[in-house]
């Protein structure tokens, strides 16, 4: 909400700083600042008048003028604006002034070679309005020379505040008023109250039923006749532009500013169109009325039992407290009227609005709040208001409902001692009185045997405040939050938790990190295309209401965001691409459980050089091993077991011959693979790209404690070291049957080392060779020739069984 | 006996002198070889008393002893000087670059959670995880914020379709009514994670982000002690270089309800960085746990520490993965908990 100071003035008396009730306001709970300070802006700019205009010699758009501001000489100014004329009254920015629109300082300068000593500026250029054409024109009373900023709202001051919804008193400035004056600000100023007097003989012509008074605690009917068309006035056009209400008609202009002075809003009728009796009440309770609207703002409705309506011969007229219907509503040259002030309970306008999705700046104060017990008030303001402005208008009929009880809007039981135990501070009870008492509340000591616990009235224009607690909020709002002294708290040092999922997640994170891959977050949410990575036969999610088709659907796959960065860092000329994403992906299982469970994924994606650009690393392209290496790397650093298998069948986006799954306590948990030669090629990558995708959860839900400590003793006698070549058929794979090998001497073996592989048209055809190294070691004695010799018979016997291996050479 | 000392120290002498490991062979054998100068000596000694002999052979090991020893050093020497006239014929260009394995980083967003759960850390607080689809009683009215609340419109919502009552969590408290519906206080704990809102696209405003939030509940937890704990938060991820204010504002699960505006050095302009409050009574009822119970609860958005700690001027960068961006932001696996 906007709000300027001036119009904050009209109710409050206050000698205060702008700046000192910026940050009063934030103390109060009203986020605010300062939006555009004109009185500062403007300080330098006078009025001034054209004494004498002359078109430029050489540019024929350009004027040359002479203008009087009161100084010491007369001034040149070159200027380009189509309405300067001689004996016009301007606005000029002098020389050393700085326009607010475009922030250029005003130098002696030269205009197609004329000098021009100041400008002639144009409202927008001075923040008085949006847009404007042609220079300003000074049409009311002024002196030559004086400062702009001494007449009307020029030099006002706007202030933007931010209304939190339990705030419904603070939509009209003079909640604002009230609220700053409660915490000592200034004073808020008394509402005079108009003596109206009916001026007609006829009467009872409007005919009204309040049929549910329990939600309409406060409802009038104004009839003024003959409003007319009169001109708003200059000081108040200003104000609804500075807050940024819409400028209509005069009439719907008055009733914007009464509305946002006040907080109370307003409706408008037809009076012309007003001619039967008009029943306001639950629809329920008008069965024959048609459960249709046609809005002033040619929408249609649908009503439902509990909306209030306002309904006459049959038809729903006003959708109370929301919007009119077309026919009956204010429209232009409508010269008699009748003005509705009421107040409605907020929670049937809200339920209303909300289903029908209506937004008007009424239902928006009604469901936040509108005080029933000042409508009265504001009523008799307004109609005076419109009744001054328009000479000739006259009132001429009234009605009004009134519930009783309207002071307070709750009474709440309040132990002074349980603002110690919620709020941690401790204030005497007089003072804890007197700052509710200075935002109205009243207290009534309960008995005199009860110390502490009063009863506390809450002002009518509250809502919100139903308990000990929003009381205690009330009392520190006023007493500032800043000032309650932070209070430490005993620490255990003890009880630091050890957070074992979290431990996990940043080993994995530090891990890839260390070994140059990039951690990346990616959107949750992508196009439809994205849904063609999924692993499992649950069905995709898909968002009821996106914001657009390219976020439409739930991932249920980090790989669409791994592959679309890939795609776009690729694009960047990036060498390598190397990254990693830990997040949550989503399927059909996820709603059909009843208990909510997180699915954390990991998602690792390599394409591009396997290593940058250096000296020492070459070109190598980023291949299979690559990623299956960090992956076991990172089960290994984890201590976690991890199994691989080639999958029996291969899903649809990876490389049918180069994938292999990943197995955990006996599940597949995941896969590593090239990504199929159709997706590289339908997401533009230069490279072949190798992911893993796996399931951390049931990695984050194995505790430490499930891994027993093994106890190592280094052995101290001699190692030994043969190296084997073997030559096996080129399609077998021989990593499994080489790790088997520690499981033929389980206590000598101690490492198996494949350290070369290669075809060659040296060799045989269709046959490929591959060199281990063994190592041999006993933890008890020296091993024997004799006993070496076995274990070696023993690792050729084996490769030859398990792969069909003719062993090619043997080295010590 | 008489020893010819004259002779022998000449001989130990020259062993300095030798040049060459042929000469330096030459010299050890005369003197020491077997038919050498001191093995004469040795021998020669057969004829005599035994008192006199003793002293002979304690003078002959001592000149022995001495011998060996230059020896060795002189064979060293002679080594070493050989080797130094060959390595002057290599070269090594030394500028070259070192071979290096550069780390990759971390995303800023990991860095900054980890900091708030290591400051946090200190006052026992858990880890909760949660989850991110939810249904309107855990993310809404749970929460004190029933259907028809103006508060709802502040969170404009994701709904899943072909699914009744699944929507995106707008915010992460759904959590706290999870946890606090199964657990008995006293309790304190931290969730985070990625939230959803049906929100522009721009250079603030992203239609997904992440919260991270606290609830410590106790019989005597206040307002100042949450004040004391969320200073200290503040002041540790900021490094001390940002003042606080604190303001009173309005959820619907707390009151009193408060948001914490940080002010940056060399500006004016207050930046709202963090909501909390006290832990409304009515989540305390709808979860079960007796009103005998009170505490705070506290929840921020992690972009926008992000971006203030880091100096990110527009939030779309964190989601756009741009590598020489994440090589800039993003944070050493060394820094992980060190800052």
């Amino acid at each position: 909400m906007l709000i300027t100071l001036n119009w904050l003035k009209d109710y409050l008396t206050t000698g205060v700083d702008v700046r000192d009730i910026v940050s009063a306001l934030n103390s109060l709970g009203l986020e605010s600042e300062i939006k555009l300070d004109r009185q500062n802006l403007l300080k330098n700019f006078v009025i001034a008048k054209v004494l004498k205009v002359e078109k430029h010699p050489t540019v024929p758009s350009l004027n040359i003028c002479k203008v009087d501001a009161n100084m010491e000489r007369i001034l040149q100014i070159v200027c380009k604006a189509n309405n300067v004329r001689e004996g016009l009254k301007v606005v000029l920015a002098p020389i050393g002034s700085i326009v607010p629109f475009t922030g250029m300082k005003i130098d002696v300068r030269k205009v197609g070679n004329v000098i021009s000593e100041g400008m002639l500026c144009s409202e927008a250029e001075l923040f008085l309005a949006k847009d404007s054409d042609g220079i300003m024109e000074i049409d009311f009373n002024a002196n030559i020379g004086d400062k702009l900023i001494n007449y009307y709202s020029f030099g006002d001051v706007i202030i933007s505040i931010d209304i939190t919804p339990n705030r419904g008193d603070c939509l009209g400035v003079y909640g604002i008023a009230r609220e700053l004056a409660a915490k000592g600000l200034g004073f808020l100023k008394e509402l005079t109250l108009p003596d109206l007097k009916l001026q007609s003989e006829v009467s009872n012509n409007i005919k009204c039923e309040i049929l549910n008074l329990d939600l309409i605690p406060y409802f009038s009917l104004w009839k003024i006749r003959n409003v007319g068309n009169f001109e708003l006035p200059r000081w108040m056009k200003q104000r609804l532009m500075d807050v940024e209400i819409k400028i209509f008609n005069n009439i719907l202009d008055v009733a914007s500013f009464i509305s946002h002075a006040t907080g109370q809003p307003l409706h408008i009728y037809n009076a012309s169109k007003i001619n039967s009796k008009i029943s306001v009440g639950l629809a329920l309770q008008n069965q024959r009325i048609p459960k249709i609207i046609d809005t002033i703002s040619g929408d249609q409705y649908n009503l439902d039992e509990g909306d209030l309506v306002h309904v006459m011969d049959g038809e729903v007229i006003n959708l109370s407290g929301i919007i009119g219907n077309a026919t009956t509503s204010f429209s232009k040259n409508c010269q008699d009227i009748i003005l509705e002030v009421a107040s409605f309970d907020k929670n049937v306008i809200a339920k209303t609005a909300q289903r029908l999705k209506i937004n008007t700046d009424a239902k928006y104060k009604f469901e936040r709040h509108v005080d029933p017990n000042a409508s009265a008030k504001f009523a008799l303001i307004s109609v005076d208001l419109i009744l001054k402005l328009s000479k000739g208008s006259r009132l001429e009929e009234k009605i009004e409902f009134i519930s009783k009880n309207l002071e307070y809007s709750n009474e709440i039981l309040f132990d002074f001692n349980y603002l110690k135990q919620l709020i941690g501070i401790e204030l005497t009870e007089d003072k804890i009185s007197s700052l509710l008492k200075s935002l109205k509340y009243e207290i009534k000591q309960t008995s005199p045997q009860t110390q502490h616990l009063y009863k506390v009235f809450v002002p009518s224009w509250k809502s919100g405040i139903e308990n000990e607690a929003d009381l205690c909020q009330e009392i520190i709002r006023l007493y500032g939050y800043n000032n309650i002294g932070a209070q430490n708290i005993a620490v255990n040092l003890y009880s630091k938790p050890i957070n074992y999922r979290e431990n996990i997640k940043n080993k994995i994170r530090s891990l890839f990190a260390y070994l140059g891959y990039m951690e990346i977050y990616s959107w949750s949410l992508h196009n439809k295309d994205g849904v063609e990575f999924k692993t499992d036969s649950q069905e995709v999610l898909q968002i009821e209401n996106p914001v657009s088709q390219e976020m439409s659907y739930l991932r249920n796959s980090l790989l669409p965001g791994l592959i679309a960065n890939a795609k776009q860092n690729q694009a960047r000329s990036e060498n390598v691409i190397s990254i990693f994403e830990i997040g949550t992906i989503f399927n059909s299982k996820d709603i059909s459980s009843s208990t909510a469970s997180s699915n954390l994924h990991l998602g690792l994606l390599k394409t591009g050089l396997a290593k940058e650009l250096s000296l020492y690393d070459g070109k190598r392209a980023s291949d299979f091993c690559d990623v299956k290496g960090v992956i076991q790397q990172m089960f290994d650093e984890l201590k976690i077991d991890a199994e691989y298998s080639r999958p029996k069948v291969v899903q649809s986006f990876l490389h049918p011959k180069k994938s292999l799954n990943i197995i955990f306590a006996g599940k597949e948990i995941g896969f590593i693979a090239e990504l199929h030669p159709y997706i590289q090629k339908k997401y533009d990558l230069q490279y072949k790209a190798i992911v893993a995708c796996l399931n951390l959860e049931p990695m984050l839900n194995c505790s430490d404690e499930c891994k027993a400590e093994n106890h190592f003793y280094p052995s101290i006698y001699q190692k030994v070291k043969r190296d084997f070549a073997f030559l096996v058929d080129e399609e077998k794979d021989i990593a499994d049957a080489i790790s088997a090998l520690y499981g033929i001497e389980t206590n000598l073996i101690k490492q198996v080392i494949l350290f070369d592989l290669f075809s060659s048209i040296l060799l045989p055809e269709g046959k490929k060779s591959f060199t281990i190294q063994v190592i041999l070691q006993s933890d008890y004695k020296t091993l024997t020739e004799q006993e070496i010799n076995d274990i070696e018979q023993k690792i050729i016997n084996f490769m030859s069984e398990k792969l069909n291996a003719d062993l090619r050479s043997l080295i010590n | 006996m008489q020893i010819n000392l004259k002779l022998v120290n000449k001989l130990i002498s020259s062993i300095k002198e030798s040049e060459n490991a042929e000469k330096l062979k030459q010299i050890q054998h005369d003197l020491l070889g077997k038919d050498g100068l001191i093995n004469n000596y040795f021998k020669s000694l057969k004829g005599y008393s035994k008192i006199e002999a003793q002293a002979a052979i304690k003078e002959l090991n001592q000149l022995k002893q001495k011998a060996l020893v230059l020896f060795k050093e002189q064979e060293e020497f002679i080594t070493k000087q050989k080797m130094m006239l060959e390595i002057q014929k290599e070269y090594l260009d030394v500028t070259l670059p070192g071979r290096k394995s550069p780390f990759g980083k971390l995303h800023p967003l990991s860095a900054v959670i980890n900091e708030i759960i290591d400051i946090l850390s200190v006052f026992g607080f858990e880890i909760i995880s949660g989850n991110e689809l939810e249904d309107d009683w855990h993310n809404f009215s749970a929460l004190n914020i029933p259907k028809y609340h103006p508060a709802r419109q502040m969170q404009d919502t994701f709904y899943i379709k072909d699914a009744t009552d699944v929507l995106l969590r707008t915010q992460t408290s759904n959590v706290q009514i999870r946890f606090m519906s199964q657990v008995k206080p006293p309790f304190k704990f931290l969730s985070y994670g990625k939230v959803y809102r049906k929100d522009d696209n721009d250079s603030t405003h992203i239609p997904m982000f992440h919260q991270i939030e606290g609830v410590y509940i106790n019989k005597d937890v206040n307002f100042a002690n949450m004040k004391f704990i969320l200073e200290y938060l503040l002041h540790k991820l900021f490094k001390n270089s940002v003042e606080i204010r604190f303001r009173p504002s309005f959820f619907p699960f707390t009151s009193p309800s408060c948001e914490i505006d940080i002010k940056l050095p060399n500006t004016d302009k207050w930046m709202e960085v963090l909501g909390c409050g006290m832990v409304h009574s009515n989540i305390l009822k709808n979860v079960g746990i007796d009103t005998k119970w009170q505490g705070f609860a506290f929840g921020a958005g992690i972009e926008r520490l992000t971006m203030i700690k880091y100096g990110i001027k527009d939030i779309r960068y964190l989601f756009e993965c741009n590598l020489a961006w994440l090589k800039h932001y993003g944070v050493s696996p060394l820094n992980l908990n060190a800052y």
